[in-house]
């Protein structure tokens, strides 16, 4: 049955992406509102650790550019970031502490502005595309959760 | 106003100005440093202890009371968990 995430997307900024990722994942089917966005923001926390790690591969790769290689662990030390923010936030759910719950959701979707702004202070350092479209993928994820909690019933 | 109200009402402000991009790398602001330092004297805890409780390194808690700590949400939200702050009831 479909109808719950239907109804939960539909209070998302990001219909399809709610709909698509919920309807996915195998336990959906049985989870109330809350464990809805339990799931999301595991989701994002999937896509905050595989950032993390793609950024830390990249370090491997040989360069002479320690500029670019202080940026990129920087980024990397980020979405980890990111990842235990949203951690944090699968607590304050269990806990019923929504608003810690949104406000460190918020902080997670912040940790990429703040890779995004580590490049910037170097007008050299061209930021990656796929970093862009790794940064507004999580952004997105973590918007969806957002809108999943903000109608919870708190 | 007690101090822990203006610590939640500085969290709701740093909550919005931490989406507007200009402010990633705002200091802590003075009303804050103070709220933090108020409210872990209140519980009468060192600034070791609090950071042990968010898990974080004793210098973090002192950036954040001497205003040279970069805002930092995450921070401000374990402290608020830790310190008792209650953000705000949506409904």
């Amino acid at each position: 049955d479909s109808s719950l995430i239907k109804r939960t997307c539909k209070n998302t900024k990001y219909y399809n992406l709610c709909f698509s990722s919920l309807k996915s994942d195998p336990s959906s089917p049985n989870a109330d509102p809350k464990g809805l966005a339990v799931i999301m923001i595991g989701i994002g926390m999937t896509n905050a650790t595989s950032t993390s790690s793609y950024l830390s591969s990249k370090l491997l790769s040989p360069s002479n550019n320690t500029t670019l290689k202080r940026v990129l662990k920087e980024c990397a030390d980020k979405y980890s970031y990111a990842g235990d923010a949203l951690q944090d936030s699968v607590q304050d759910l269990a806990n019923e502490a929504y608003d810690y719950a949104y406000m460190h959701i918020t902080a997670a979707k912040d940790y990429p502005n703040a890779c995004h702004n580590a490049f910037k202070r170097y007008p050299g350092l061209a930021y990656p595309r796929d970093l862009a479209s790794r940064e507004d993928g999580l952004k997105h994820i973590c918007d969806v959760a957002m809108g999943i909690i903000d109608n919870l019933d708190w | 106003m007690h101090i822990l109200d203006s610590y939640n009402m500085l969290c709701l402000i740093d909550g919005k100005l931490l989406n507007r991009r200009e402010n990633y790398d705002e200091k802590v602001p003075t009303e804050l440093k103070k709220a933090i330092m108020q409210a872990r004297m209140d519980k009468k805890l060192t600034q070791s202890q609090l950071a042990q409780l968010i898990n974080k390194k004793p210098q973090v808690i002192q950036e954040y009371e001497s205003g040279k700590a970069i805002l930092n949400q995450h921070i401000i939200g374990k402290l608020g968990k830790v310190l008792g702050a209650k953000l705000r009831d949506k409904k």
